[in-house]
């Protein structure tokens, strides 16, 4: 049995849940994209779930939100997040996440991080190659786009 | 039946306009509501997203995003009424409408492996456009006329390319 704080694979595939208002669809209803604001983080640290430890259905917050996923290695292959002259190395770093005081466990838990660590000028360039190189794996239940 | 003396008010709309209009004379303490609808009913449609973008509270998709910020959201409305009016308006295409982590308002377009996000904070607003693997992913402000017709520019590109 693996470790959650083993390292993170490069084939290792990893899900994110992401909330209707942040899918583009066709008129029909077919999934075209993923906005860039599906990978928004406080700290610039992109939360994901590794599949190895975690279903995409354990991975949806809620039965509306699509999962997408991503592998680790396509993320580590982004290098052209520069700002400032600056370069930004992309990793994926395991984070489970036990016995906090304010979040549920979550052992599957990893992050994108940069290296240095994101500015947010850098930050806005990561998300959109991120929601390129993501795809669904599981769509929402419904189209409840209720936030609160 | 009283007569009535017609006023004319004026009133100067936070989006950029203005309206006048009679109305009865009115009495100190009097409360007048007007409702504006916008001109386009693209703009009422945007206008409409952008609102429902208020309620969003903190942790809104489940990850660490700060709630909606009021401020910043008014600032987007306005940025977006601005952008409006400098785009020929045959050429308008509507941008999906979100937030950034830090509850500003977020505009992107996308087409492909193209994409187009404005995000507008305190200090302007900026696009961040990339166009696939392998392509650099610049910046820049997007703030006078002169920036929006260049961005729509370079967006309107894209559009043809996927045309041919």
């Amino acid at each position: 049995m693996n470790s959650s704080d083993d390292a993170v694979s490069d084939d290792e595939i990893l899900y994110r849940s992401v909330r209707e208002s942040d899918i583009l669809r066709d008129e029909n209803g077919i999934i075209l994209r993923i906005a860039s604001p599906a990978f928004n983080d406080r700290v610039r640290e992109v939360s994901l779930d590794r599949a190895k430890f975690r279903t995409s259905e354990q991975s949806r917050f809620r039965a509306s939100d699509t999962v997408v996923s991503l592998r680790a290695g396509d993320i580590r292959a982004i290098t052209d997040i520069v700002h400032g002259g600056q370069q930004y190395q992309i990793e994926v770093r395991p984070d489970p996440i036990l016995n906090h005081p304010e979040f549920p466990d979550n052992p599957a838990h990893s992050v994108v991080v940069g290296n240095p660590h994101l500015t947010k000028q850098a930050f806005e360039k990561l998300k959109p190659i991120l929601a390129l190189l993501c795809w669904v794996v599981l769509e929402g239940a419904d189209d409840n786009n209720d936030v609160a | 039946m009283a007569t009535q003396t017609l006023t004319r008010v004026q009133t100067i709309i936070r989006h950029g306009g203005r309206i006048e209009t009679d109305v009865p004379e009115l009495l100190e303490g009097t409360r007048v509501e007007l409702i504006i609808v916008p001109a386009s009913s693209l703009l009422a449609e945007l206008f409409a997203k952008i609102q429902e973008l208020e309620t969003y509270p903190e942790r809104w998709n489940g990850y660490n995003v700060a709630a909606a910020d009021l401020t910043a959201i008014e600032r987007g409305r306005e940025w977006i009424v601005r952008l409006y009016e400098a785009i020929p308006a045959e050429q308008w295409v509507q941008p999906h409408v979100g937030l950034d982590e830090e509850g500003s308002p977020a505009f992107g377009w996308y087409q492909r492996e193209r994409s187009l996000d404005v995000y507008v904070q305190e200090e302007g607003a900026h696009w961040v456009r990339t166009q696939g693997k392998g392509h650099p992913i610049d910046d820049g402000e997007v703030n006078t006329p002169e920036q929006m017709a260049e961005m729509w520019q370079w967006l309107r590109g894209g559009l043809d390319e996927q045309q041919r």
